[in-house]
């Protein structure tokens, strides 16, 4: 369940929401994908958005190896963005990247480039926050920004077990929550309003409905499950 | 997988539960939102420290008077603005005779400012470090605070060893990303350390030769960080090229 909505800063300037999420639920292999399009770049919707559309790209090419490395699905990542984009300057279209992918073998990769968050609730409720290189003061890592594999903080993780909640956020949502509170987060998304007849209608509203004072940014948030 | 997606691909499959629809409490219903339990309630702080120059020389003039005058001005402004995007948060590190706090960062709206004095030599490089280790301190400025904004008032030459200091707090991770805005008070302010400190050769030092444009910077960082705060992006200066707009004292 993930939905994006447009912040008030956007909204009183007449932009659009600059951040993106793409998510398939299958089987044997799913995927996450939120993307944060940067502010100051004026094509950053089309960077977030391509961002995502990458990521599927690349995933769907890790998924023909058991045993390449997350690495390499990066690299492809970072490719298959500028391809998308086009014409579109890369550095007009920043934007930060953080997913989540299985590889249909048993194993799934963790990645994140900028600031926004990835979470993992376990079924005993423990959560583990993927380690972020977020450099503060919303200065941020993006692709279309210089970077190096190494500003990317990635890993190889079990993949989902039943019960256990796996959150993505941009910064949007993750700057204002609660660190103790990520697990609970994750049980209403997933518990509450997914029992609803339109849960993501519903996140959106909440989302837009946004109870910290004076919050500007577009809000992306994505919490996927298996029953 | 339950998944509901609307974005660049569609899987969707049936959410589980549907026959058992619960009703939803948001504050569009006129009930508070489930997720004010799960997030902070403070606004992202936007830091304003200012690094002022208290040495004797401060004292003649009307120096120290219009500088008094100017921060409580400046506070002020922040506590009687109301469609403020980020909450300012204020703090004055004094340098004269020593080096302290004199105002400890907190919100501008909880200051409680009373009028410095003047004494002794220039300790700068003391106050830079002051500086240093209050936007170190993630309980003073957490990751979330916007970035802060430094001002440097001045009228004379640093007494002690600034160059480590100053290049300690340019190199910190947190320090070397704030804005910073510069003051030299007539005409024996050491304006080379001044720009130093701005460690930008566009930047500019501001000269106040008069006490009464001592109180038109002031107004000039207000405005400067009331307009950061306003913008879509607080992280961002105020325009591409001079952040003040080009205004002159």
């Amino acid at each position: 369940m993930a939905t994006s909505v447009r912040g008030p800063g956007h909204m009183q300037e007449g932009l659009l929401c600059q951040d993106a999420w793409l998510a398939v639920a299958a089987p044997h292999a799913s995927l996450a994908v939120v993307c944060d399009g940067m502010g100051s770049r004026p094509r950053s919707r089309e960077g977030s958005r391509a961002a995502a559309l990458a990521v599927r790209d690349a995933w769907r090419l890790w998924q023909r190896s058991p045993v390449g490395v997350v690495e390499d699905m990066i690299r492809i990542v970072e490719a298959a963005w500028r391809l998308r984009l086009g014409r579109v300057a890369a550095d007009e279209a920043s934007t930060t990247c953080l997913f989540y992918a299985e590889d249909g073998h048993g194993r799934a990769a963790q990645a994140q480039l900028g600031d926004g968050l990835i979470a993992r609730r376990g079924a005993d409720g423990a959560v583990v926050v993927h380690p972020s290189r977020s450099e503060g003061f919303g200065l941020t890592h993006a692709l279309g920004t210089p970077h190096t594999l190494a500003d990317w903080s990635f890993a190889l993780v079990e993949p989902l077990a039943p019960q256990e909640r796996l959150v993505l956020a941009t910064d949007g949502v993750s700057e204002d929550l609660e660190p103790g509170r990520i697990s609970d987060l994750a049980t209403w998304v997933a518990d509450e309003l997914g029992a609803l007849q339109h849960p993501a209608r519903a996140l959106a509203r909440e989302l837009r409905n946004w109870p910290v004072p004076h919050h500007r940014d577009d809000k992306t948030l994505l919490v996927m499950w298996k029953p | 997988m339950t998944m509901k997606n609307t974005n660049p691909t569609r899987n969707h499959t049936k959410p589980r539960g549907m026959d058992n629809v619960t009703h939803l409490t948001t504050s569009t219903e006129g009930q508070m939102s489930k997720l004010k339990e799960f997030t902070t309630q403070a606004a992202r702080p936007l830091p304003v420290v200012v690094l002022a120059d208290v040495s004797g020389s401060m004292g003649v003039d009307g120096k120290i008077q219009a500088l008094n005058l100017a921060v409580r001005e400046m506070i002020e402004a922040f506590q009687d603005e109301s469609d403020l995007r980020a909450e300012v948060h204020v703090s004055v590190i004094t340098f004269g005779g020593q080096s302290r706090v004199h105002l400890p960062l907190g919100r501008a709206r909880d200051a409680a400012w009373t009028d410095l004095g003047a004494n002794g030599g220039t300790p700068m490089g003391a106050a830079f470090d002051l500086a240093r280790t209050m936007v170190e301190d993630r309980n003073a400025v957490p990751s979330r605070a916007y970035r802060p904004t430094i001002v440097l008032v001045s009228d004379g030459q640093p007494t002690d060893e600034w160059k480590q200091p100053l290049e300690s707090l340019l190199k910190n991770e947190r320090g070397g990303k704030a804005f910073r805005m510069a003051l030299a008070i007539g005409a024996d302010a050491d304006h080379a350390v001044l720009q130093a400190f701005l460690a930008d050769p566009e930047a500019r030092v501001y000269r106040a030769d008069e006490a009464r444009q001592i109180r038109k910077f002031f107004q000039l960082v207000t405005m400067s960080v009331s307009a950061r705060s306003r913008s879509a992006n607080p992280n961002v200066a105020p325009s591409a090229g001079d952040p003040n707009g080009g205004w002159d004292l």
